[in-house]
């Protein structure tokens, strides 16, 4: 069974079926349908797969494009497999929160939706660098078109922003994939990771490829996008770019940048670990004064983002593997649990935003007495968006400041008065919608209905229990994070 | 029954409890709900008392492993010992005692059973700071119960202020937070575990451990250090704790004043070995502790507010517990701690009934007729006899061993002690009668109900008794935060001969120093009022300056908040959009929207100019060709 | 004696034709279908004299090809100017700049 080629094929044909018969069947039930169709195609998969065992399982390849020795072909490990898992669960809200409320355009909205989840899954299980950059560009089409069509009133502004600014990094990643690949003759990352390489070629691909990871993630002085296209973007466009499109940035340093070009990788740590530490102490102050709801939510992510970023670099100045494999772990669940917190606070604020369509946090006031349920939940994730202990956005920071106490101490000082930083912004936030009494705008809205609930609970539960026993996701990344270290520190140098 | 289930059930009952009351229950039953699940975690706790305190070693409970990758385990699991299972009790009795006192103080809330189930939460939240039997563990109760204190502070959710005092509080606590986290990652380092059982004997591999001339283990306790800075308010932390009283009053006697303040005397207790092995930070939190007594006791003198005076003096009292752990006399410490939840609580809670009674009036000027409600006056009465340390009542034992201890370590810290003690006569003879005597008009009076007496009546009982009943618990006690201090057992000993503990007190300098305090305030109150008078205006610019908390309070409110919103827009508007977005990105971009001006003008779109370019391309190719 | 020469050089004039007439007939579609299909036949006459001179057979089927897609592109050419004249009373290229940006 191709189970990794009818993941991918299964969204596609979703969306083509959405697009097709969507007039005359209701076209959320033809994608909840599709989505429940790759759940179970995941089941299938999860079933085949030897969790303990590291290394890359179901691979299937293809030749391609022969004259090139381009190949079709795709691979899955633990990491790959919670993050495809990942994507399913967040698509899965999404659709299942299409239900909840009504845009134009429901049938076109829904394709893309699904092709998007073709995409980023695709760009999750790629191990051919010519197929991940195809996945790579193809997931901006549908978020492109999701903030154009969707958006609100500056929604082409920040679509072409959001576009012309990725597009530019992901050419530059091409142009180094292009000379790898003559480099290894062949566009497999795995061939890639065993070709020799001079520390000044590592240099320059290792800038080439941030070009396009760092703009995604995004890290620090290339922000400034992603605060616009979630402003701009419509609910479910802010849950996908956060929970998933960020994802892909960090995907790509640990699977291509840091096995590929370990030298480089080792090189340029100092500087990502201060660009980190800079995205989340700097963009942490900056979030304080956002007067927008999703701006500001959009600034946190950057910050949390950061933590990603630290753990990931930290390896390069930890004592020992162990050390090391607690910072890389800890980035990974970070990039998890931030899907599931910032996620869950786009998701919920979306459905506060179809009641009363306003944004500017200064106009909310009093929401917690008129929405009681909904403030609840709101609560809850803004906790773990905090880091408060069980919740999910609690276990990844904990780990990344763990190994920065331990590698480099003063690093560790500095990320760790996020704890303040972030408690700040969000909690003076939180009061100033939730607290006080009802504004003319609250007066207007009910509290959620059973549907949201139902969906909130879901995300909430999600989040309690990434938080209260992480371990369980962490078992299955801990092989393929211990293979993917050895890889990220050995060196290519010849000696 | 096995240890393990009873102390799971006792943990997980209030949260049941918690969870319960807030999805499933009506308010009418939420309530009640609560009431018998923390009733069973109270049992439970007695009967683990019961069962394990006395057998003499600490009993370690596995629970699972919360992260587990290469050789960092870091795991859930329980501690009980001696200290823990005291805690586990003075926690589980005053949450079951303030949930009783609730019925009848928020019985015309409407959102009573999210009110009663964040009280459990906090109780469960406290549980496990208590229980756990590793740093992380405790970090997870250590955050929970700062997040149901912000919770509870900000309770009433359509007033201002007690959203600003639940903010404060929060972002304060995640400062002692991070202090604490920087210590576990340190003590990671350096051990490689951060469960007790496998650290806290090993403080003296750490003494090795130097960087850049700087002790490792000065580094880790002054971390810890300030964790419990935080959660037990100590200077200059202490900002939060008497802006949260802007919450329900039985919360300000479980949280603030009885169980989660007292939480940095049960860190830094538990880490005695090693406070132990770090002088420089002993000696911090001495004098860390010390002013905290002496400076928010003077505070607790002029302040009106009746829940804050009573605020201060906690501050002040923990101050002395702090200051105490400092000259190493961590048993009395804890002591203190035990003694101290029962007349505290007892305090809080009277004064939630004097609030009640006085039509929600909590200016200590205004509120009158008091005297005549015999309930309250009698339980406030015990509570601040027992605060005075009058003896034979609970609040003498304690801190009369806390003031021999400190007589027989060294002069000084004697001294600032007995100042402290005065300075508790003082204060809680001005409350005494501020609130009984002042105002002697026999106003209306809102009568108060069973539910509000009973715990009041209870913890009278416990502020009387409890001191003395504690008396041989000591020594076992020790057991659990033994640091070989010869003084320590010393007093012990002293104590427990209980007729000559309080013979020898009773003509010692300072219960002496204190009953005169007591009578001089008291002549000055009965007969000549005018003095007081004429000594505030006197002093009156010393005043505001005092009641602010020496400015700290302004400092913080007006000078870092203001600053720090200040920076925030810096960084936003001239950094962040301004520089970044719209100098870098969008400037490259307008310069490339420029450049491409010229170059537009070449593709016009007229087929002809094209074609004309290619043909004298052609040429001027075939012409090289040639 | 009429030789290759003479037939490439018939081609070249004739492509000139129609190349110039593109560019200097500016306005009228028309005109410039025509020079389209001037160019195409000259290049028919360079298959058919080249294939003659070196007896092969495959150009003369090239051109085939392109006799029957250029008929097709007139046809369909010829179309879109009835429809534009249709909507605008006019075919001068000028005023199709619609799609400009």
């Amino acid at each position: 069974m191709m189970y990794l080629s009818l993941l991918i094929a299964s969204g596609l044909l979703g969306g083509l079926g959405v697009m097709a018969l969507g007039s005359r069947i209701n076209c959320r039930h033809i994608a909840s349908g599709t989505v429940l169709i790759s759940l179970w195609v995941f089941y299938g998969l999860t079933q085949q797969m030897v969790f303990s065992d590291g290394g890359i399982q179901l691979m299937e390849s293809l030749p391609w494009i022969p004259y090139f020795n381009v190949r079709y072909m795709l691979g899955i490990d633990g990491l790959s497999w919670a993050l495809v898992g990942l994507t399913l669960l967040i698509n899965c809200i999404v659709i299942a929160g299409s239900y909840l409320v009504n845009y134009t355009r429901m049938r076109l909205y829904l394709a893309l939706f699904l092709l998007m989840q073709s995409m980023v899954i695709g760009v999750f299980l790629a191990y051919d660098a010519i197929l991940f950059y195809m996945f790579w560009e193809g997931m901006l089409i549908p978020m492109y078109l999701c903030i154009g069509v969707w958006g609100s009133s500056q929604r082409s502004y920040a679509a072409m922003k959001f576009f012309l600014y990725t597009f530019l990094g992901s050419v530059l990643m091409l142009v180094g994939f292009i000379y790898l690949g003559i480099q290894a003759q062949s566009f497999s990352f795995l061939q890639m990771a065993s070709v020799p390489l001079s520390l000044f070629e590592q240099q320059w691909l290792f800038l080439a490829l941030l070009a396009a990871f760092a703009v995604k993630i995004p890290m620090f002085p290339f922000h400034t996008w992603l605060p616009d296209a979630h402003t701009e973007a419509p609910a479910s466009g802010s849950v996908i770019l956060a929970a998933l499109m960020l994802k892909v940035g960090a995907y790509g340093l640990i699977r291509v940048s840091m096995p590929i070009l370990p030298d480089a990788s080792a090189y340029f740590a100092p500087l990502m670990i201060g660009l980190s530490l800079i995205a989340i102490v700097y963009v942490g102050i900056v979030a304080f004064s956002q007067q927008d709801m999703k701006r500001l939510i959009a600034y946190s992510s950057v910050a949390h983002m950061g933590f990603v970023t630290l753990g990931l670099f930290l390896i390069y100045r930890a004592g020992d593997a162990d050390m090391a494999s607690l910072g890389m772990t800890g980035a990974v669940v970070q990039m998890i649990s931030h899907a599931f917190g910032s996620g869950a606070l786009f998701c919920a604020f979306g459905l506060l935003y179809h009641q009363c369509h306003e944004r500017s946090i200064i106009k909310f006031s009093g929401l917690g007495t008129k929405m009681p349920w909904f403030s609840m939940f709101f609560l809850l994730f803004v906790l773990s968006t905090i880091g408060v202990p069980l919740t999910a956005g609690f276990v990844g920071e904990y780990l990344v400041i763990m190994t920065a106490l331990q590698t480099m101490p003063l690093v560790g000082l500095c990320a760790a008065i996020t704890l303040v930083l972030s408690a700040a912004y969000l909690l003076t936030m939180y009061k100033q919608a939730f607290f006080g009494m009802p504004s003319d705008i609250v007066e207007k809205v009910r509290d959620i209905h059973r549907g949201e609930v139902t969906l909130l609970l879901f995300i909430s539960l999600v989040v309690l229990a990434l938080g209260i026993y992480p371990q369980g996701l962490i078992q299955v990344l801990y092989p393929p994070i211990t293979q993917l270290l050895d890889a990220a520190v050995s060196s290519k140098l010849l000696v | 029954m096995l240890v393990n289930e009873m102390a799971l059930i006792c943990l997980l009952s209030p949260l049941l409890g918690a969870v319960a009351a807030r999805f499933y229950c009506h308010w009418a039953y939420a309530r009640w709900l609560t009431i018998v699940t923390i009733t069973v975690s109270w049992l439970f706790a007695c009967a683990l008392f019961r069962d394990v305190a006395f057998i003499g070693k600490a009993v370690d409970l596995y629970q699972f492993s919360w992260v587990d990758i290469g050789r960092y385990h870091f795991e859930v699991g329980f501690l009980l010992d001696s200290l823990s299972l005291m805690m586990m009790v003075i926690v589980t009795s005053v949450s079951l005692l303030v949930h009783v006192y609730s019925l009848g103080y928020m019985q015309e809330d409407a959102n009573q059973s999210t009110y009663f189930s964040y009280v459990s939460f906090f109780t469960f939240a406290m549980l496990i700071l208590v229980m756990a039997n590793n740093l992380l563990f405790v970090f997870f109760g250590w955050e929970g119960v700062g997040l149901a204190s912000y919770l509870l502070i900000g309770f009433w959710q359509t007033k201002a202020y007690p959203a600003r005092a639940s903010i404060k509080a929060f972002v304060v606590n995640r400062v002692g937070d991070m202090g604490l986290i920087i210590a576990m990652g340190l003590i990671l380092l350096q051990l490689g575990d951060l469960e007790y059982a496998n650290i806290l004997g090993r403080g003296s591999q750490l003494l090795g451990v130097v960087w850049h001339g700087w002790r490792w283990i000065d580094f880790i306790c002054l971390g810890l250090f300030v964790g419990a800075m935080g959660k037990s308010a100590q200077m200059p932390l202490q900002i939060w704790l008497p802006d949260s009283m802007a919450g329900p009053t039985p919360i300000s006697a479980l949280i603030h004043a009885a169980t989660m303040v007292t939480a940095g005397v049960y860190l830094v207790c538990r880490f005695a070995p090693w406070f132990e092995l770090s002088p420089i930070t002993l000696s911090i939190v001495l004098w860390v502790g010390f002013s905290t007594m002496i400076l928010m006791g003077i505070v607790a003198l002029v302040a009106n507010d009746i829940k804050k005076v009573i605020a201060y003096s906690t501050l002040s009292q923990l101050g002395m517990m702090v200051g105490i752990c400092g000259l190493s006399g961590y048993v009395f410490s804890l002591y203190h701690l035990a003694t101290h939840a029962a007349f505290k609580a007892l305090l809080f809670l009277s004064a939630g009934a004097v609030i009640i009674a006085s039509n929600h009036e909590q200016d200590l000027r205004k509120i009158s007729g008091m005297a005549n409600h015999r309930t309250i006056h009698l339980s406030m009465f015990i509570g601040l006899l027992s605060m005075i340390a009058v003896p034979p009542l609970s609040g003498f034992f304690s801190k009369d061993a806390m003031l021999m201890f400190s007589a027989k370590q060294s002069l000084w810290p004697y001294v600032v002690m007995v100042g402290g003690a005065v300075l508790t006569a003082l204060y809680s003879t001005r409350l005494y009668y501020l609130l009984f005597w002042q105002n002697r008009a026999i106003n209306k009076t809102v009568p108060v109900g069973y539910s509000i007496c009973w715990p009041l009546w209870i913890l009278s009982a416990a502020s009387i008794y409890l001191g003395y009943a504690m008396v041989p618990y000591l020594e076992v006690l020790l057991r659990s935060v033994d640091v070989g201090n010869q003084i320590t057992v010393l007093v012990i000993k002293d104590i427990q001969d209980v007729a000559g503990f309080i013979d020898h007190a009773l003509t010692s300098l300072p219960l002496t120093l204190t009953l005169f305090s007591v009578t001089v305030l008291t002549y000055v109150y009965w007969k000549k009022p005018s003095v007081l008078d004429r000594l505030i205006k006197r002093l009156a610019w010393g005043y505001d300056f005092i009641a602010s908390q020496y400015g700290l309070n302004a400092l913080f409110e007006r000078y870092m908040v203001t600053g720090y919103q200040r920076l925030s827009i810096y960084c936003s508007e001239i950094v962040d959009s301004g520089l970044i977005d719209q100098r870098l990105v969008m400037g490259v971009s307008a310069q490339v929207k420029k450049a491409s001006g010229p170059l537009a003008r070449i593709a016009n779109g007229k087929l002809y100019h094209y074609i004309l370019v290619m043909l004298v391309a052609l040429v001027l190719i075939l012409l090289g060709l040639v | 004696m009429i030789g290759l020469m003479h037939f490439l050089v018939l081609a070249g004039i004739v492509f000139t034709i129609g190349l110039l007439g593109m560019v200097l007939n500016r306005n009228n579609l028309i005109a410039i279908l025509m020079c389209l299909e001037l160019m195409l036949l000259a290049i028919n006459i360079n298959f058919v004299a080249i294939d003659r001179y070196l007896d092969l057979v495959d150009g003369q089927i090239m051109v085939f090809f392109i006799l029957a897609i250029a008929a097709a592109e007139a046809a369909i050419g010829l179309a879109i100017f009835i429809v534009l004249y249709q909507r605008y009373a006019s075919i001068e290229t000028e005023k199709f700049a619609q799609l400009k940006g």
